[in-house]
């Protein structure tokens, strides 16, 4: 019995702390002024632009939101986020149409993007503290592990990982990142040639990823959202169709929607002076890019809308 | 089933209780049961493998008994010979075909010899030892031959040591599942205690060290040398808490139900030498090659060049037992001339000392001689982790030829991973010193709920809950 007493007496010491610790954290998480993690809080309960980038780090490198404000004289933000893809995406959305729907989003998607692979989800951890205000997004998040809801049931599981940044981007003033609309500029050249690569390995691509693609569209339709989907510029040179963006023509194709394709643009590819790594433009060819991107998307514009 | 997974946590509780519940006799086949559980929730197919190195092992054991003289010998040699075939299969075979391929290139032939499409099945290097272990001990006398075959299996199977050890002797593991375990306060708490470190580990220092270090080492070409140096050491604590945190996880978990496993680590950078890293390092393996394959050769009791060959045969094989990889086999040897090395030099080097003066100040000389220590082990790591031959060679000409500033990439994980060598070294020394992680075993009842709160607090808002397998899985 002093053996049950005392686990009894330690669970309970350890749900009050973990409570505590959770309350703390959940209250600074949310006044962050900064950072990647403000991106993601501005993006799901402020951004009311009217048009919106969804995707990842390659987004959030490629398209600046002031170009195409200017070109469309409407306002823009660039949700993109690193290391986060389609069902980050998708999540946003799902937040974001509930209490405002912007007139044009923009997906850019990736190779690669629906392969099976282990540890997939994972990503999805950046979305934890928003797991219990928005009901929506919860299946999505779910996905992670089988005992998610389980583990959700520690109040600081949601900011595991995030105590340090927290106390950083609370204490420091408002960075570039908001004056730039969710758009992060990188500034170097690559250093080495373009590879061509003639073949990739094979992959199956995941059911449940290309399904959360079509979803995504099919949600935006539902909103009265016009959307269009886009593949920016790779640095290498790849002589085989990826399996990924196959899928994604086939979809666009079914859903009526506008699939640009850039991965493989001339104009980008191949020319180190206008990538900073092997996936991601720099600053300069980022808005270059955006100019001939919105430039294409508005002569498209009749039929996006 | 990964012990630093949720899934675990539900396992092991439904195990412990029902295991506590069920009555003395029936509690082999629970335990059987769950540990066959356990290993099939990572290949399922792979169990087959296991069962059948159990039953060759199962008759031989009693067989061996039986008999006498040159038949003895031959039913031991069946037994090791099912064993290493099967590891040389499954782990070796690919290994040898591509020495091979790469050989018969060279004189410009092409290798007839097929490759297998085989996963290696979790932790056979360590359930294959153990089982050896088991005929080794039957055919010298020391045990008797299990006529309970559901015992014999639970031996190789006992889920908290099946993937990654500590590889158990029989006379150690086999009379305990005869034992009646009651439940034991004391037991109880000092097992969940040691899983709880366990977990720490490596949760909030092993994974945490392991994104640096994957950063650094999976893109050797990119780095420096002082990078290199830093990533290096860095990598010296992840692998310890990794395999150290699944050790004390593994043998608290066993405590808990009763169960007393072996020693497997004692804080070995601490050692204050090479031979003393090994006495502190992956106990159950050095031990069982020491007991059964350097006893084997001959070990002391030979001429002293035969001895050096002995020590470097076996450190050689350990490079093997690890990984068929040459670079594994490079870590090996390396080890082994350090031993040979420190035997060599030690009157030349006690002689150096008292010239010096080092040796008069004891505790200066001491660490010194765990600075040293570390280094070298450090040294031998680089080839441990790093992918393959050429980027060790690449790793080492950096750290000898290049400076520059050290590549720090995400400022809070650097800071983070000195911060958390700094405080797993703290709460080492204090456990050197003073014999209890932090104050898990104070009197006082404030201190001991204060130690548990820390651990689990930083392991709830650091701990990485997605890093995934522990290293040693892949052995």
């Amino acid at each position: 019995m002093v053996f049950f007493r005392k686990i009894l007496i330690l669970v309970v010491l350890l749900l009050a702390v973990d409570f505590l610790a959770g309350a703390v954290l959940k209250h600074f998480y949310f006044r962050q002024k900064s950072g990647i993690d403000y991106q993601t809080i501005y993006s799901v309960e402020k951004a009311n632009e009217d048009i919106l980038f969804f995707g990842s780090s390659r987004a959030a490198h490629h398209y600046v939101p002031d170009i195409f404000a200017d070109k469309y004289a409407m306002s823009a933000y660039n949700t993109g986020r690193d290391g986060n893809y389609i069902l980050y995406g998708y999540c946003l959305a799902k937040c974001i149409f509930e209490r405002h729907q912007p007139k044009l989003a923009i997906i850019d998607v990736s190779r690669n993007e629906f392969q099976r692979k282990e540890g997939s989800y994972d990503y999805l951890s950046s979305l934890l503290p928003f797991y219990g205000n928005y009901e929506s997004i919860r299946d999505i998040i779910d996905k992670r592990s089988r005992f998610e809801p389980v583990k959700l049931f520690f109040h600081t599981y949601p900011y595991n990982s995030l105590f340090p940044v927290i106390a950083l981007n609370v204490i420091r003033e408002k960075s570039k990142a908001l004056n730039i609309k969710g758009y992060i500029p990188l500034y170097r050249s690559i250093d080495r040639p373009a590879k061509v690569i003639s073949k990739e390995p094979d992959y199956e691509l995941d059911p449940y990823l290309v399904d959360t693609f079509r979803q995504f569209i099919k949600k935006c339709k539902e909103n009265g959202i016009a959307v269009a989907v886009v593949c920016s510029p790779y640095f290498d040179k790849y002589e085989q169709e990826d399996a990924t963006l196959i899928k994604v023509k086939e979809i666009c194709s079914e859903e009526s929607v506008t699939f640009l394709d850039y991965s493989q643009d001339a104009r980008f590819t191949g020319n180190q002076k206008k990538f900073d790594d092997y996936n991601h433009l720099n600053n300069d060819a980022a808005k270059e890019y955006s100019a001939i991107c919105s430039d294409t998307l508005r002569i498209l514009q009749h039929k996006i809308n | 089933m990964l012990f630093n997974s949720f899934e675990f946590v539900i396992f092991f509780f439904v195990v412990t209780s029902l295991y506590f519940l069920v009555s003395h006799p029936y509690r082999w086949i629970l335990l059987l049961l769950s540990s066959c559980y356990f290993y099939m929730a990572f290949v399922p197919v792979y169990i087959l493998i296991l069962g059948f190195t159990i039953i060759i092992d199962y008759y031989a054991g009693m067989l061996i008994e039986k008999s006498t003289g040159k038949r003895r010998k031959i039913w031991l040699i069946v037994s090791l010979a099912a064993n290493i075939g099967v590891l040389a299969i499954f782990k070796y075979y690919n290994f040898l075909n591509d020495n091979l391929t790469a050989l018969l290139s060279g004189i410009g032939k092409s290798n007839p010899i097929p490759y297998l499409k085989i996963l290696l099945p979790i932790g056979l290097s360590f359930h294959t030892f153990q089982a050896m272990s088991y005929t080794i001990e039957v055919y010298r006398g020391n045990q008797k031959a299990e006529r309970h075959f559901g015992i014999y299996s639970l031996y190789v199977m006992f889920y908290p040591q099946l993937v990654a050890g500590p590889i158990e002797r029989p006379q150690n593991l086999l009379f305990q599942f005869y034992k009646e375990h009651k439940f034991e306060y004391n037991r109880v708490i000092a097992g969940l205690q040691l899983m709880l470190w366990g977990l720490f580990k490596k949760l909030v220092i092993a994974d945490r060290l392991s994104i640096y270090v994957d950063s650094i080492y999976n893109n050797a070409e990119h780095h420096n040398g002082p990078t290199f140096i830093v990533a290096t050491v860095f990598f010296a604590f992840q692998i310890y808490c990794d395999f150290s945190g699944y050790s004390d996880i593994a043998i608290g978990s066993a405590k808990v139900m009763g169960f007393d496993l072996m020693t497997n680590f004692r804080r070995p950078y601490f050692a204050t030498s090479i031979s003393e890293f090994w006495k502190r390092w992956h106990i159950s393996l050095s031990t069982w090659f020491k007991d059964y394959l350097y006893i084997s050769l001959g070990g002391n009791r030979v001429t002293v060049p035969r001895m050096y060959f002995n020590l470097f045969f076996v450190f050689l094989i350990s490079g093997l037992w690890h990984g068929a990889n040459w670079t594994f086999i490079i870590w090996g040897a390396l080890n082994g001339i350090y031993l040979i090395f420190a035997l060599i030099s030690q009157k030349y080097r006690d002689r150096f000392n008292e010239f010096l003066g080092i040796a008069r100040n004891r505790q200066f000389h001491k660490i010194l001689q765990i600075l040293v220590t570390f280094a070298l082990v450090c040294f031998s790591w680089i080839f441990f982790r790093a992918a393959n031959f050429h980027d060790s060679s690449l790793i080492i000409h950096r750290i000898f030829t290049t400076g520059g500033s050290v590549f720090i990439g995400n400022m809070f994980l650097f800071i983070y991973c000195i911060l958390a060598i700094l405080l797993l070294l703290g709460i080492e020394l204090r456990q050197e010193l003073k014999g209890q992680i932090l104050y898990f075993n104070s009197d006082q009842l404030v201190l001991r709920n204060i130690s548990y709160m820390f651990l689990i607090l930083l392991i709830l808002l650091i701990g990485v809950f997605d890093g995934g397998q522990f290293i040693y899985f892949q052995f």
